[in-house]
Parts: C-alpha cells; sequence; structure tokens
C-alpha cells in the first residue's frame, strides 16, 4: 500500500482511533515519514553505554502529605463535557448488547 | 492426556490514603459521581500532578512485608490507551523500572504451605468507573476513582490449581489488612485481579498459550472463573484444538468466561518515562523507617499462638484472620496475667463462639461492647472456679448488653458458684431420691446415665453448683448402696 520506512500510518491511525480515508492516510503518512526522517539524523549519535535520560533536570519526585484539598465544583467539571447528565459524563456506550 | 493448570494473578490493591494519589482528591468510597475530581485526575490540560508521600510508605510496607527487593531510583511510566474513563488517554503507572522486584507470598492452604513469587510491585493510578445504563445506548463515567493509588502486585506463574489461587487472593488480603494499607474489601474493588491461566501436559516445562481473565473482585469469582477456564481449556486441546491467547471476561450469571474480541486488537500501550514526574527515589533512612513500621504478618502471628500459646492449627487460623481479632485475643490472654494453656484456650474458644457470634465482621472486635480487659475479668472468675463455664457464657451475654462488670452481674444475679457444699450435698441426695429408676438403671451398668443426674443437680442449682463436686458425690453416692 504504502512504502513508508519507518510508519504504518494505518497502526497509528488505530492506536489514536481515527480513522482515516485513503487520501488522509497517503497524505499523513508521507508527512510522518518526514518528520520521522529529521529526527532519523540523531540515529548517527554513537549512544552506547549512556543511560537513557528521562528527565533533564536530576531531581528526586518531590511528594506531598496526604492531605485532602478541595475539589472542583461538580458542575464546572460537567459543563465542560460534550455530553453529561445530572452527576455523570455521558459517552457512547463502550460495550456491546 | 493429563494437564496440569498454570496460573499467576496481578493483584490490583487501593491503597488507603485519604487522598488520590497525584492530587488532594478525597478517595472516600461511595459518594456521589465526579465530587472527588480535580483538573489533575481528570486530565485538564497543564495540570501538573505531584505525588502523595503516603502512598510511598504503604508500598514500601508491602514491598518489605513480601521480601521485595526495593528500586531506590523507580520510574514512572504513561501506559497509553483510549477508554471512556481514563481521561487523560494514559495511566500512570510504572513500567521498565518498577519500585519492587522479587520477593514472594507465603500462603497456607488446606494444611499445606507454599510459596507464590512475585515478580513485581509497583505503583500506579486507578481509572474512573463506567457503567453501561446510560440512557439511550450510552455509558455514564464516574471519576471518582480516577487517580486512587493503587499496587499492582504481579506474581510468577506458581500456581496449579483455582482454590489455592483463591487463598492467594485471601492471604494478600490479610496481609494487607495486617499492614493497615488497604481495607482489601474485594466488593468495594479496594482489591481485585487479573488471572493468567494456561494448560501444559504433566511433566512438560514450556507454558501452554494463556489466556488472561480480567478484573475478578470477588474470591469465589477468582475460583470459578479459573475452573471454569482450565475446564474449557483441557476441552479444547483434548478435541484437538488450541487455546487462543486472548483476554476473557468473567460472567458469574452463566458461571462462563467469555472472549473480550473487541480489546484485544492491537495491544500497544506505547510505555514512555512519565515526564511531568522525576525519578521516585527512595532514601535508605526511608527504608529503615518502613521496615520498622512492619508488624508481625498473619502467617507468622499464627505459628506464634500455636508454637507459643499451645492454640491448635484451627484456633489459630480463625483468630488471626484479622488483625483486629488477633489483638483482642492477645489482649485478653495478657490480661489474664500468667495463663496456662488450658485458659488460653479457653479464651481462644469464648471468642471464637461468644465474641464471634455477636459480631458481623472480625474487624469489629477492635470495637467490641465488651472490652478485652473485662472478658478477662470474667475468665478469672471460671479460673478460680467462682463462675462456671456454661454460666460465664450467660455472664457475657449479659455484659454485652449492659456493659456492666462481670462480677456486678454474677452479684446481681446470683450467679456465682454455690461454695456451700452441705447445699450441693442436699441437691445431690434430693435428685437421686426422686430418680429411683434411673438410680437402679446406674447400678446395673448403664453409668453413663450420670450425666442425667448432674443434669438434674445442675438444673436445680440453676447451673451454679460446682460440676466437679456435683460429679465426685454423685459417683460416691451412687457407688454405695444406700
Amino acid at each position: 500500500m504504502h512504502n513508508n520506512k519507518h510508519v504504518d500510518i494505518q497502526a497509528v491511525a488505530q492506536l489514536a482511533q481515527l480513522e482515516l480515508t485513503e487520501q488522509q492516510a497517503r497524505d499523513f503518512g508521507a508527512q510522518l515519514e518526514r518528520v520521522l526522517e529529521a529526527f532519523a539524523a540523531l540515529d548517527a549519535v554513537n549512544v552506547e553505554g549512556v543511560e537513557p535520560t528521562t528527565h533533564p533536570v536530576p531531581l528526586p519526585c518531590p511528594r506531598r502529605a496526604d492531605e485532602v484539598t478541595p475539589s472542583m465544583a461538580r458542575e464546572r467539571l460537567l459543563d465542560a463535557a460534550p455530553a453529561r447528565d445530572e452527576a455523570s459524563f455521558v459517552v457512547p456506550r463502550v460495550i456491546s448488547g | 492426556m493429563s494437564y496440569e493448570a498454570v496460573i499467576g494473578l496481578e493483584i490490583h490493591v487501593q491503597l488507603g490514603t485519604r487522598t488520590k494519589i497525584f492530587c488532594g482528591c478525597s478517595t472516600a468510597f461511595g459518594a456521589p459521581p465526579n465530587e472527588h475530581v480535580c483538573p489533575v485526575c481528570s486530565g485538564q490540560p497543564g495540570a501538573m500532578p505531584v505525588l502523595n508521600a503516603e502512598v510511598v510508605r504503604y508500598a514500601l510496607r508491602m514491598a518489605l512485608a513480601c521480601g521485595c527487593d526495593v528500586r531506590r531510583d523507580s520510574r514512572f511510566a504513561r501506559k497509553n490507551y483510549f477508554y471512556p474513563d481514563l481521561p487523560k488517554g494514559y495511566q500512570v503507572s510504572q513500567h521498565e523500572k518498577p519500585l519492587a522486584e522479587g520477593g514472594a507470598i507465603e500462603v497456607l492452604h488446606e494444611g499445606e504451605r507454599f510459596s507464590v513469587r512475585l515478580n513485581r510491585i509497583h505503583l500506579e493510578e486507578d481509572a474512573g468507573k463506567t457503567t453501561h445504563d446510560g440512557p439511550g445506548h450510552t455509558s455514564l463515567v464516574d471519576l471518582n476513582r480516577a487517580g486512587v493509588p493503587l499496587i499492582e502486585i504481579v506474581t510468577e506463574p506458581d500456581l496449579s490449581d483455582a482454590a489455592a489461587a483463591a487463598e492467594t487472593m485471601r492471604t494478600v488480603r490479610g496481609i494487607v489488612r495486617a499492614l493497615g494499607i488497604s481495607d482489601g474489601n474485594m466488593q468495594e474493588g479496594s482489591l481485585r485481579c487479573d488471572a493468567n491461566v494456561s494448560l501444559r501436559p504433566v511433566g512438560q516445562r514450556t507454558l501452554g498459550t494463556k489466556t488472561e481473565i480480567k478484573n475478578l473482585n470477588s474470591f469465589r469469582f477468582v475460583q470459578r472463573a479459573l475452573e471454569f477456564e482450565i475446564a474449557r481449556q483441557r476441552a479444547l486441546l483434548d478435541g484437538g484444538g488450541q487455546v487462543v491467547q486472548e483476554t476473557r471476561l468473567y460472567d458469574d450469571a452463566r458461571g462462563v468466561t467469555l472472549s473480550m474480541r473487541s480489546k484485544e486488537e492491537a495491544h500497544d500501550y506505547r510505555y514512555f518515562p512519565e515526564p511531568d514526574l522525576p525519578v521516585l527515589v527512595i532514601a535508605e533512612a526511608e527504608l529503615a523507617a518502613a521496615r520498622a513500621e512492619l508488624p508481625e504478618l498473619p502467617l507468622a502471628r499464627r505459628q506464634r499462638f500455636i508454637d507459643v500459646l499451645s492454640l491448635t492449627d484451627d484456633e489459630a487460623s480463625e483468630l488471626v484472620r484479622e488483625r483486629e481479632l488477633g489483638d483482642y485475643f492477645e489482649a485478653v490472654v495478657a490480661a489474664l496475667g500468667d495463663a496456662d494453656a488450658r485458659e488460653i484456650k479457653r479464651a481462644a474458644n469464648f471468642i471464637r463462639t461468644e465474641l464471634l457470634s455477636r459480631i458481623d465482621d472480625a474487624r469489629d472486635a477492635a470495637s467490641a461492647r465488651v472490652a478485652p480487659q473485662r472478658l478477662a475479668e470474667l475468665l478469672a472468675l471460671v479460673r478460680a472456679d467462682r463462675v462456671s463455664s456454661k454460666l460465664a457464657k450467660t455472664i457475657f451475654a449479659k455484659m454485652w448488653d449492659n456493659r456492666r462488670s462481670a462480677e456486678e452481674i454474677a452479684r446481681a444475679e446470683d450467679l456465682f458458684v454455690e461454695q456451700d457444699s452441705a447445699a450441693v450435698v442436699a441437691e445431690v441426695e434430693r435428685v437421686l431420691a426422686a430418680s429411683p429408676e434411673e438410680v437402679a438403671q446406674y447400678r446395673s451398668g448403664k453409668t453413663k446415665i450420670i450425666g442425667y443426674f448432674v443434669g438434674q443437680v445442675m438444673k436445680a442449682t440453676r447451673g451454679k453448683a460446682p460440676p466437679q463436686l456435683v460429679n465426685q458425690l454423685l459417683r460416691e453416692k451412687l457407688a454405695g448402696d444406700d
């Protein structure tokens, strides 16, 4: 189908829960391919024996006391959702049956 | 062909902290939907997580209790997937460098003690709750549970039958309760597990294809689901078929596991280090403090009750079932002073029958209407032969109802053992005189009938006659021919 070296665009789309048309798959596939090619420059760097950096600043994870702080007003929270009922977010049914 | 099952568990324990793992929202169970939600746990843009210190303390306690190696620099990672109850589109978990690895859980099942080795224990956040009864083919999402702290305990595939797996879950509940890190309540979802199970011909070392049964939330379900799944796989293999590696759900109404085909597509979680949470560093002092906080675990306590207090296996098992019950028992024994084995056993039996029949949950022993000291006072009266064992139960019932002391009740209701032996002699003679037929039977060799006389005397003295004296008097009088 698409001769992308780095990316299976349909698999990526499926993980992102996106439905792509053939045209979109071609367009985005090619664009993503170019992005990844640019990053491929990093492959040239020799990182043998280098510990992967997960965080740029070597700080230990800060911790907070186990004390309750106020939550959000529920109305505000629910109003931000596309669909709601009295107390819950409403989404398309996610199981069959 | 004969097969053996190979079972591993992924056990989720909700930690009993007051607040969620990365925000200050309350974790209280049973609030109206979406009451305990903030920008962090609902995944609002820009909101930053801050780790709850208590979560680390609790998780360390579990790791040390299981003898795990604690990693001094563990990492958080994002596990990416889409589901409506996961507001951020990823779950913060630990992947490549979990908090703890190795260790084991000691399980006692059907009299046999065995070890279930652990692969790892890591920290993660819980997801929200989805219910599927919304109007017009919708689902409803409640995010109160989103961000509640969990530890996931992953076992090695060391289990080979369903009942042992269920017992392992019970053991985990006992441990987390003893540690005070979770209520371990399966009905409320504080303790649940996924079970991986495969079959292989007996004697074969390589593992067969496994299935994973998701979200088992009662001990009974763990056992039944595994029993069904083992039978299903056996039938498949016997019929020449193959097990398909897949995720399955247990449907208790039908007693079957069902394939979750919809979830099978592309399980690719694309884990990567959580940029919002730096490395979780555990200091030596912190480890030492956690170690110092470790209480005795239920199995060790059970063994001590057997070895030191001379209880039977059954007595000990029951008394260590909940920490509070074991504490109650030990408080009674301590208050009794230097009790001998017989008195300790009497205390154990009293608790098992009289106390446990009056509380719904053994954990309620901590707030029982009769405090351990009060029960010890009652048992001290039995020890001094001032109250009979039988009347002790009556007295306990009254103590339970009106919270008075054993001494007060025995005095007020005249329940002390009859100390006047002349009165007992008179009663014994009266009973024998009133039962000439039974006396003749006894003398013709039916000595078991002595129980009848004892009963009559006890009845007449309202249980207050000292049983030993009654027995002795009866034997003497019946042996003579007057």
